[in-house]
């Protein structure tokens, strides 16, 4: 029962495909049937959202602050949400939007707590830095001392 | 009807698609953080009215429009919320910003 249920979901959505595939196909040919050519522009639409989704995962890689990575990131967020809610509607299955909902929630989640958390980490980090700063300023000039009677040492070893 | 629906319809999820090129567009082309959010916003709020706004013209007015008009909505509170998260996250975890002046309380 279950398995045919299935089956009838995979053939109707499997029949759709290939009617959009085969519009694609007739497009020179003339035929201009409202709902055929909206959905090729619904499956071009997602294609272009994929492509940019690409772009902006390169960037988020390459990018160099912490901010350019949470930047792209939330990008992403959005275009996979205007993906989902552009499939709900290719699909005629309402209730991707409701995915659509929790994803964009989600996201924004995600955006404000990494926001939060990293500026707490580094707040601390520099509180922490400045406490030790005159302990820290101490064993600097010592250990530039050091480095400095080395060189001259070696200086001496070398002229000799 | 069904023609002059499609022709809407298709042309707002274009432009959207437009707006959302021109934001990953802008977000490579900037050097500072400060600069790429601004771009980023473009494709939050342009780039998916556009493209909701096609999709409930061609869905006709019904319940499923109306969340994803919810969506919209949510997303113009969120964004600008993020956008400030993002923005304060930068200016505090960078002592220069080069010729960007920036009020530090």
């Amino acid at each position: 029962m279950i398995k045919e249920m299935i089956m009838n979901k995979w053939l109707l959505t499997n029949t759709r495909l290939i009617m959009s595939t085969e519009l694609i196909s007739k497009a020179g040919s003339g035929v201009m049937a409202p709902e055929l050519v909206m959905n090729a522009i619904l499956m071009g639409c997602m294609l272009f959202l994929a492509l940019l989704v690409i772009v902006a995962v390169i960037r988020s890689i390459l990018g160099p602050g912490i901010t350019d990575r949470l930047i792209s990131v939330n990008m992403i967020g959005t275009m996979v949400i205007a993906a989902i809610a552009i499939l709900s509607i290719f699909l005629k299955e309402d209730y991707l939007v409701d995915v659509c909902l929790v994803y964009a929630m989600v996201s924004f989640l995600t955006v404000v707590v990494l926001a939060k958390v990293y500026t707490g980490n580094y707040m601390k980090k520099k509180e922490i830095c400045d406490e030790d700063d005159v302990v820290q300023s101490g064993l600097r000039r010592q250990e530039a001392l050091e480095v400095s009677r080395r060189r001259e040492k070696k200086k001496g070893k070398e002229e000799k | 009807m069904d023609v002059v629906k499609m022709i809407a319809a298709g042309s707002c999820l274009i432009i959207g698609m437009v707006f959302f090129l021109l934001c990953t567009f802008g977000v490579n082309r900037f050097k500072r953080s400060l600069n790429r959010i601004h771009a980023a916003a473009v494709g939050d709020t342009l780039g998916l009215l556009f493209t909701m706004a096609g999709l409930i013209i061609w869905r006709g007015f019904s319940f499923t429009s109306l969340k994803l008009l919810a969506v919209v909505v949510f997303f113009w509170l969120a964004s600008p919320v993020a956008a400030h998260m993002l923005a304060r996250l930068e200016v505090e975890t960078h002592e220069d910003l080069g010729e960007i002046e920036v009020d530090r309380r």
